[in-house]
């Protein structure tokens, strides 16, 4: 395998123990320790810094070593999208692993600005918790959507004025813009709701809807807020901003849409004040 | 309010909290993002990474063991870096890397006395002991780390002999290790780091 170099040939190995092993394996820590060796060089070197303790020294430090060269690397700002897309492989596996689990009584998270309340259950099943929450989202869906078309109503004639009279615009970010496609967010602070505006949003199909969700800052699954059917739509979203970082659109089964998104957002939007 | 540590994050990660892995993404997402990028030079693949990376820490936190003298910065951005190089040899070079990183990762423990240091450590500090090595030293630890190259590909591309390679390999790490673990005077502490309880919060 190692042809290039005649002392690196595995098939020809000293007798172990020798002075000219230990020399050769010496000569091969850096690289792997970088994990630029091959398999059998590395088997090699570990079974042989097993027994020999300045080889197996030098090979924990240079390892610590290449430990820290990451931090060499410039930090860079993921999408927004990335965020949400971990937790949302968080309530999927936390989801799947409830059927193995006997669910307890759990509570919603704490609040850390609030003193933990009272309670004999002093170890919690973050994964029970998760999937209470999942149902009490799935309840917020039956409730919001229905309280949706309300709010589309009330707030239909006060569109105009409500944007005159000047909410917080919020960046929208579309995940991979249709031509012609466009989205603007807007919240107005006095009253607590998102306005998300959507126009020419890629098609979805007869038995598909647009689901908006709510992603807080603490883990917790995201919060189905409302579905649209149209992929130019004016929605608007009751919500405590502080209580959310990020607004997201999925497209999911119709007509309620799901407990949980399904797909990955097409379109983005952080909510924190400091993000924008 | 005192933030977490990200000791009792990741034990609260192994318990199964989801929040702790959020909160653990959102002091490290940018590291990690920064060097999943840097490895695979595209957005996209390098977020991929970054969400794989941090599932397996999701589902590995237990196997984090703190008192092996590691650090949660240093273990997570190690998970990245296996992943970021495997689906750089994957999709871009398309030759699937011949060792996976984690057995030697499971062998090793890192020293005890690197434990302090290691968390300290800055950006700055690292690029200045990268930079105090000698060029071709420089050039053959980043291929290695930064590309994924085993030390025979490196020698292929520098066109110079293998054992070469290793010697630069090994002597670059060497002198970065001593670099690093150098009294951190520019700090300002009075170096004795020894007196106890300067940790406490
Ligand atoms: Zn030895």
């Amino acid at each position: 395998m190692d042809t290039m170099d005649g002392r690196t040939r595995v098939g020809n190995v000293e007798p172990r123990g020798t002075r000219r092993d230990h020399q050769h394996y010496e000569d091969l820590l850096g690289a792997v320790a970088l994990g630029a060796a091959t398999p059998e060089e590395r088997q090699l070197v570990l079974a042989h810094a097993s027994t020999c303790v300045a080889c197996q020294a030098e090979l924990s430090e240079l390892w610590a070593v290449v430990t820290a060269l990451p931090l060499a690397v410039d930090e860079r700002e993921p999408s927004p999208i990335l965020r949400y897309r971990i937790q949302s492989a968080l309530q999927h596996e936390s989801v799947r692993e409830q059927t193995t689990e006997r669910e307890e009584p759990a509570r919603p998270a704490e609040r850390p600005d609030e003193p933990p309340a009272p309670t004999t259950v002093r170890e919690m099943r973050p994964r029970s918790r998760a999937v209470w929450l999942w149902a009490t989202a799935a309840l917020v869906l039956l409730v919001v959507s229905a309280g949706l078309v309300l709010w589309n109503i009330t707030l239909q004639r006060d569109q105009d004025q409500e944007r005159d009279a000047g909410g917080e615009t919020i960046a929208v970010q579309l995940a991979s813009p249709a031509p012609g496609s466009g989205a603007e967010l807007a919240y107005f602070e006095d009253r607590g709701v998102f306005m998300l505006s959507v126009h020419d949003l890629p098609e979805v199909a007869e038995d598909e809807v647009y689901q908006v969700w709510l992603i807080g800052d603490d883990g917790a699954p995201p919060v189905p807020v409302g579905a649209f059917g149209e992929s130019t739509s004016e929605v608007a979203v009751a919500a405590d901003r502080a209580r959310y970082q990020t607004l997201a659109v999925t497209v999911e089964p119709g007509p309620l849409g799901s407990p949980g998104p399904t797909s990955d957002p097409i379109l983005v939007a952080q909510l924190d004040p400091a993000a924008s | 309010m005192v933030e977490p540590g990200d000791d009792e994050l990741i034990a609260a990660v192994a318990r199964g909290d989801p929040s702790a892995l959020v909160g653990l993404y959102d002091r490290f997402g940018r590291l990690a993002f920064g060097l999943a990028y840097r490895i695979l030079e595209d957005a996209s693949l390098a977020e991929e990474t970054v969400q794989d990376a941090f599932m397996q820490v999701w589902r590995r936190a237990d196997t984090f063991d703190p008192t092996r003298g590691g650090n949660v910065r240093a273990w997570l951005l190690t998970v990245v870096h296996n992943r970021a190089i495997d689906a750089r040899r994957r999709y871009l070079d398309r030759r699937p890397r011949p060792v996976p990183l984690e057995n030697v990762e499971a062998v090793l423990s890192v020293p005890d006395v690197w434990r302090e240091v290691s968390i300290r450590l800055t950006r700055d500090e690292v690029r200045a002991a990268v930079d105090t090595l000698p060029a071709e030293q420089k050039q053959a630890i980043e291929l290695a780390y930064f590309e994924g190259l085993t030390h025979q590909e490196i020698a292929q591309r520098t066109e110079v002999p293998l054992g070469t390679i290793k010697g630069r390999l090994r002597l670059g790490l060497k002198k970065m290790h001593t670099v690093l673990s150098a009294p951190a005077d520019a700090h300002g502490h009075d170096g004795r780091a020894h007196q106890g309880g300067e940790r406490g919060t």
